[in-house]
């Protein structure tokens, strides 16, 4: 494997951001429509040092993290809930089928009327949002049990709460974590968008939001970058403690090759 | 009696659905809940079943369904050969992979605002933002499809010397499909919630604005009969993707074992 070969893919990215900077500085786009990369950087630097960013990203990330460990809680909770009780299941499964394909934003208006402005509105719509789809996968892994694994704890007279812990809950354990994985990127997401209608209560969204209405361009895409770099960063961190929890899973997975 | 429900669960199902009206019905009647923020059921309803006379609502309902379907398509035409590409070729792999990584963990949402700035806020602004946001899911899935193709498959058609062209067309992308079939209704999901969440940010037509309009104004029923339309678009969009599923896939072994 040549070095060029190895280096492309850092090639083509150079190559993309150089050509972006061109397309700035020959000013075949206006300054109002697209900033050059070293004018973000220069821009993110610049508001970085002076306070303001690091408060923003700081309001961002504590919705996403608090609002994500409602939708775990909630999300999780009901799952099993539903997963478990046919009875449950069988009265929700209606209301639950038609509001699978719903596109959860729908639900902000409402939400930015009945609870007005602010973190609670905001908690509220994210928990609901990512623990929507906690709720869904965490449902589908307790009903996709292997029922062989339900049966041989039946066989042991084993208590149902014990059966739960240690046959329910690690059978279902991947499909809620795959769930609380697509859930980590919905709250993120999520959180930008609330912040960016409701322009109330600071945090990147915000930002990204009022820069623009500003036309201070490079600070605008600052802010999308951060958002990014943010979003990546805590999945990555997400990532490593499912990694700890589900080493037994992965370790199998790989056996099974 | 619990026998007798479980034996019958659509029976559960209806009766919770009717328990559900029902009190949304009375509680805002009763006074329960305060009406001005929770109209009850028959008033939503009726300004439900109200707005299809509506001369007006129907061009946003339209706009809505193409800057959705528009941004989809476009990104399904980029993002499957690319995909189909970079599982096939390992060079073609590591090329774009990197640019492709940086901009995954993008909320193309938060990039409205600087659309808006690039293309103002009519129907390309929209279409751009979906087509950003579904491209790379879309991409991903054609990739993990090929990765996943029979390798026998493929040296086969090598062993009847086909061109790299045919192999692509008769092996590789019939073989990838059900992996990008996944990607695309995975996708036409993000694209349905994206498009409407750029309309709620910045558009002057279309349902996402109808429902905030409706939020500014306080017009309370019409705010609740929008959101219903909305998961009503929703579920379309939905079974009309199933329907198509069923005849892309209904040829397919691997698929249609599943659904034994």
């Amino acid at each position: 494997m040549s070095r060029l070969q190895r280096g492309s893919g850092i090639l083509v990215l150079a190559a993309v951001i150089a050509l972006w900077q061109l397309l700035a500085m020959l000013g075949v786009v206006t300054e109002n429509q697209l900033a050059s990369p070293t004018r973000i950087v220069a821009a993110t630097v610049e508001e970085l040092q002076e306070g303001t960013l690091a408060r923003e990203i700081m309001a961002t990330a504590r919705r996403i993290i608090i609002g994500f460990s409602f939708a775990v809680v909630f999300g999780v909770l009901s799952g099993f809930a539903l997963g478990r009780s046919k009875l449950l299941h069988a009265a929700f499964a209606p209301i639950i089928e038609f509001l699978r394909p719903m596109p959860v934003v729908a639900i902000l208006p409402i939400a930015i009327f009945v609870l007005g402005l602010g973190d609670r509105m905001t908690y509220s719509v994210v928990a609901f949002a990512s623990g929507w789809i906690i709720l869904l996968h965490a449902m589908d892994g307790i009903r996709s049990i292997d029922p062989v694994l339900i049966d041989t704890g039946r066989t042991f007279h084993i208590r149902p709460l014990r059966q739960f812990l240690t046959i329910a809950l690690p059978a279902s354990a991947p499909h809620t974590f795959t769930g609380m994985r697509v859930g980590f990127g919905i709250a993120v997401i999520v959180t930008v968008v609330v912040e960016l209608i409701s322009g109330f209560g600071g945090g990147l969204g915000d930002y990204i939001g009022v820069s623009q209405g500003a036309l201070r361009v490079p600070e605008a895409y600052s802010g999308i970058v951060l958002v990014a770099i943010l979003g990546y960063g805590l999945a990555q961190l997400f990532a490593l403690l499912e990694r700890r929890l589900m080493a037994w899973h992965h370790g199998f997975k790989q056996q099974a090759r | 009696m619990k026998t007798f429900a479980l034996n019958r669960p659509w029976l559960l199902g209806i009766a919770t659905g009717i328990l559900f009206l029902t009190g949304w019905q009375l509680t805002p009647t009763m006074g329960l809940i305060d009406a001005q923020l929770v109209p009850p059921a028959t008033t939503v309803l009726n300004r439900f079943l109200q707005q299809w006379l509506d001369p007006t609502f129907y061009p946003d309902l339209l706009i809505t369904v193409l800057r959705v379907a528009g941004g989809f398509l476009l990104a399904a035409a980029v993002a499957i050969p690319l995909g189909l590409a970079m599982g096939y070729w390992q060079s073609v792999h590591r090329m774009f992979g990197l640019t492709i990584e940086t901009i995954r963990p993008v909320p193309a949402s938060a990039l409205v605002p600087i659309a808006a700035a690039m293309f103002g806020i009519g129907n390309l602004m929209h279409i751009s933002v979906v087509f950003l946001a579904t491209v790379v899911p879309i991409l991903l899935a054609s990739l993990d499809g090929v990765r996943n193709v029979d390798p026998i498959l493929i040296s086969t058609a090598r062993t009847f010397k086909r061109t790299t062209p045919d192999i692509f067309r008769t092996v590789l992308l019939p073989a990838a499909l059900p992996h990008i079939v996944t990607g695309l209704r995975i996708s036409i999901a993000i694209a349905l919630v994206v498009g409407i969440s750029s309309e709620m940010i910045m558009s002057a037509e279309g349902l996402g604005r109808r429902v905030v309009y409706a939020q500014r104004m306080l017009r309370v029923p019409e705010l609740y009969a929008g959101v219903i339309t909305l998961a009503l678009l929703g579920y379309g969009f939905n079974r009309t993707f199933l329907l198509l599923e069923n005849r892309i896939l209904g040829w397919h072994r691997q698929a249609m074992a599943k659904n034994w």
